[in-house]
């Protein structure tokens, strides 16, 4: 790594840390304003078996998602979409869209900084359409509630998951066939939870591509 | 007091525009310093256009989903908590399932139904806020580290690396995608509409060379997947 590459990423993670911090306390003064200003406490009991309840699925799914998406984009990137969230339907689809469109790889510097800008513009446009949304809560709520347009919006998410795995799939159809069948296997087999499935089918899939791998499977794909 | 005077009081919305405001500067900062850096290394002026237009492109649709929960959730939670979760570091299924089971176990029945008190309130909002500390803490602690590791490996060979990413990218949006195709009906329709849409797109894009609906595909196929459920639901 050049010396100018490496003064860029010590910037990167130095505010990356920083404003991750910031942002971790900040997100605590919701509850902490309702205890200190409102006097609203849950019961102690309450408490512990919710949170212990919670953190056993979040636990796994967000280390999951941490080991995969790092290797899909960079360090900045991650750190931005870190403390906006909405990872796997809007930040990671709009930073592949923007590599695609660039014809970028996304191993490289400059496709690391190009899904930075990408993330960064995207967590700017969310949040705007969501302060937007505030502001005109009424006439989006008669629209979205719509009964007739009400179903269609209710299945953004599937046909966008469809649409990123297709188009994905297109680009290596050879290195797809293996997670695609995975994933296959483990729905119909009913045997995972939702909350395990990811992880499930990155670690079957991740071992059975090695001994591919191995076997040369993917040369010339 | 009624608990959604509190959800809605003006303290717990100058929070979250504070937070607001913060999400918009260090999105800012990281924007300058890439756009910085991709100058020095003689990144195109174009390619930064064609990022910063595709990213936004591709973000409006789904941005649209997190207002239908903005609409979904805000008569239970509130709109500065709904707005809060939603909008920074949340997600829709984990906020309604978190929040409900903050309520569930103070003893209310549903989110916002009977029994639901300003202490389950406030338990909802305990427990969703920190169920994703975990995630905070993983890039604080462990970011950097992972990054180094992952590019020693990919020095050492980077054929299996690409390979690696690949397939974990896939396993994702296959384990999040499949499941809806086996539901039928709605999520079904959405899902194949979906996955057509882009397959063809996707096709044309290749045959015909045209780069330019590289940027739209995305949407334009998750607008289709709407209109298919709007049309099959009259």
């Amino acid at each position: 790594m050049t010396d100018s590459a490496n003064i860029y990423q010590q910037k990167v993670h130095f505010i990356g840390k920083l404003t991750t911090t910031i942002f971790l306390f900040a997100t605590l003064m919701l509850p902490l304003a309702l205890w200190l200003k409102f006097d609203l406490l849950p019961s102690w009991e309450g408490f512990i078996s919710g949170l212990g309840i919670v953190l056993s699925i979040t636990v796994p799914a967000l280390t999951a998602e941490f080991l995969c998406y790092t290797t899909v984009i960079g360090a900045a990137a991650y750190y931005v979409m870190g403390i906006s969230g909405n990872y796997s339907n809007i930040r990671i689809p709009s930073a592949l869209v923007a590599l695609d469109a660039t014809d970028t790889d996304s191993t490289t510097e400059e496709g690391e900084l190009l899904t930075t800008m990408a993330v960064a513009v995207s967590v700017i446009t969310t949040e705007t359409i969501l302060l937007a949304g505030v502001i005109l809560l009424a006439p989006f709520t008669d629209f979205f509630s719509h009964p007739v347009l009400r179903p269609g919006f209710q299945q953004i998410v599937p046909g966008l998951f469809a649409a990123i795995l297709v188009s994905f799939a297109l680009k290596s159809i050879k290195a797809a066939l293996v997670p695609i069948a995975i994933a296959l296997v483990v729905v119909l087999s009913n045997q995972v939870s939702f909350t395990y499935m990811i992880p499930t089918v990155i670690l079957i899939s991740v071992v059975a591509a090695r001994v591919l791998y191995k076997k040369g499977y993917y040369q010339g794909r | 007091m009624d608990y959604l005077e509190i959800a809605n009081s003006k303290t717990l919305y100058a929070i979250v525009l504070f937070i607001l405001v913060f999400i918009y500067i260090q999105a800012f900062i990281f924007y300058r310093l890439a756009t910085k850096r991709a100058k020095e290394l003689g990144v195109s002026e174009d390619k930064i256009k064609k990022t910063k237009r595709a990213a936004m492109v591709s973000t409006v649709v789904p941005s649209l989903a997190i207002v239908v929960g903005l609409v979904t959730i805000a008569p239970a939670l509130g709109i500065p908590v709904s707005w809060a979760r939603l909008g920074m570091a949340g997600s829709l299924m984990y906020e309604i399932v978190v929040a409900t089971l903050g309520g569930k176990v103070m003893g209310a029945e549903s989110l916002g139904g009977p029994g639901y008190t300003p202490q389950a309130f406030a338990n909802s909002v305990w427990l969703m806020t920190l169920g994703v500390f975990p995630s905070y803490l993983l890039v604080i602690f462990l970011l950097k580290k992972y990054k180094t590791v992952l590019q020693t490996k990919a020095s050492a060979d980077r054929a299996w690396q690409e390979i690696m990413a690949t397939t974990i990218f896939i396993s994702v949006f296959a384990a999040l995608a499949i499941p809806y195709l086996f539901k039928g009906g709605d999520e079904l329709a959405a899902t194949a509409t979906g996955a057509v849409a882009m397959l063809v797109m996707g096709l044309a894009i290749a045959r015909f060379k045209l780069n330019w609906l590289k940027e739209y595909a995305l949407s334009f196929s998750m607008i289709l997947a709407i209109a298919v459920v709007v049309l099959k639901n009259l």
